[in-house]
């Protein structure tokens, strides 16, 4: 039983790191697409 | 338009929060991170009486310091914003970032404590002080979050969310210390009391390492994405005022 936990916690964790990473990274794109770059002063 | 500079401009729009700094901490987090997992998984041993179950933990407390973490850099931001000489959005949007990231850190918590009490106690939850009160923090951030998302202003915004955050964070000592005040079911600190040892306690160290990386990394690039949101805002009142000039003119 322990196993089975043990690996849902970590796919539980990093997946949904990685799926907040994807949607922030998605968001941050179609800003820029919409800014012009003098909004963007650390590229 | 010259082909390097169309170049440049594509690999902005790809990655319009990535700076030089981002991505080297962004792969050196992605290392850290195999490092966690090797050990975690694989290299560190079983526990004698958690047995596999303690790997859970090398997750659970490096999320809830680096909760932790996140609230208390969304008050002193939020602290730097109310003070007029420092008085910035950048403070503002730190704030926001922070306790966005930690509010997934504490949401993480939850689930894996969650997880490491049906194997412990053979419940998911029990509403003793520790978990009690950890709960309570979430909902407060998240609380937070919606103060973030109400109408007004920027500066009405950071101003209301900032005296939000500066209590919310008093919630910190509540949680921390309630494993003392209140002897709950929870266990009390294992790592101040010499419990944890060998690869264990280094597992552990390599999850608080590799979770603040990942803070940083998380922070450093939401902030941004805020900082074109609220720019994104400025520029639509911009377009709404001239429309309408052109409307009072024609």
């Amino acid at each position: 039983m322990e196993t089975r936990f043990v690996i849902i916690s970590y796919i539980a964790t990093f997946g949904g790191i990685g799926v907040l990473v994807a949607a922030m990274l998605r968001r941050a794109r179609v800003l820029a697409q919409r800014l012009p770059p003098e909004d963007r002063p650390w590229t | 338009m010259s082909a390097t500079h169309t170049d440049t401009a594509a690999a902005v729009v790809r990655r319009p929060t990535g700076t030089r700094v981002t991505r080297a901490l962004g792969i050196a987090t992605l290392i850290g991170l195999g490092w966690f997992v090797t050990f975690g998984l694989f290299l560190s041993p079983d526990d004698a009486v958690q047995l596999a179950g303690v790997r859970i933990l090398y997750l659970h407390v490096p999320s809830a310091w680096l909760a932790y973490l996140a609230f208390i850099v969304t008050a002193i931001s939020s602290a730097a914003y109310l003070s007029k000489r420092t008085r910035s959005l950048t403070w503002d949007r730190l704030a926001g970032a922070s306790a966005e990231v930690g509010v997934l850190f504490m949401g993480i918590t939850l689930l894996t404590g969650s997880l490491w009490g049906r194997m412990s106690w053979g419940v998911y939850w029990v509403w003793d002080s520790r978990v009690t009160t950890t709960a309570f923090l979430f909902v407060t951030y998240l609380g937070y979050l919606a103060v973030r998302g109400l109408g007004g202003s920027h500066h009405q915004r950071a101003r209301r969310s900032a005296v939000v955050a500066l209590l919310s964070v008093l919630e910190i000592p509540l949680v921390h210390f309630s494993v003392e005040w209140w002897r709950p079911l929870h266990q009390q600190e294992s790592i101040a009391k010499g419990k944890l040892e060998g690869l264990m306690l280094f597992s552990l160290f390599i999850g608080v390492v590799v979770f603040t990386l990942l803070y940083v990394w998380l922070v450093m690039h939401r902030q941004r994405v805020l900082a074109m949101e609220d720019a994104l805002d400025d520029h639509g009142l911009e377009f709404a005022i001239a429309e309408r000039r052109e409307e009072a003119l024609f």
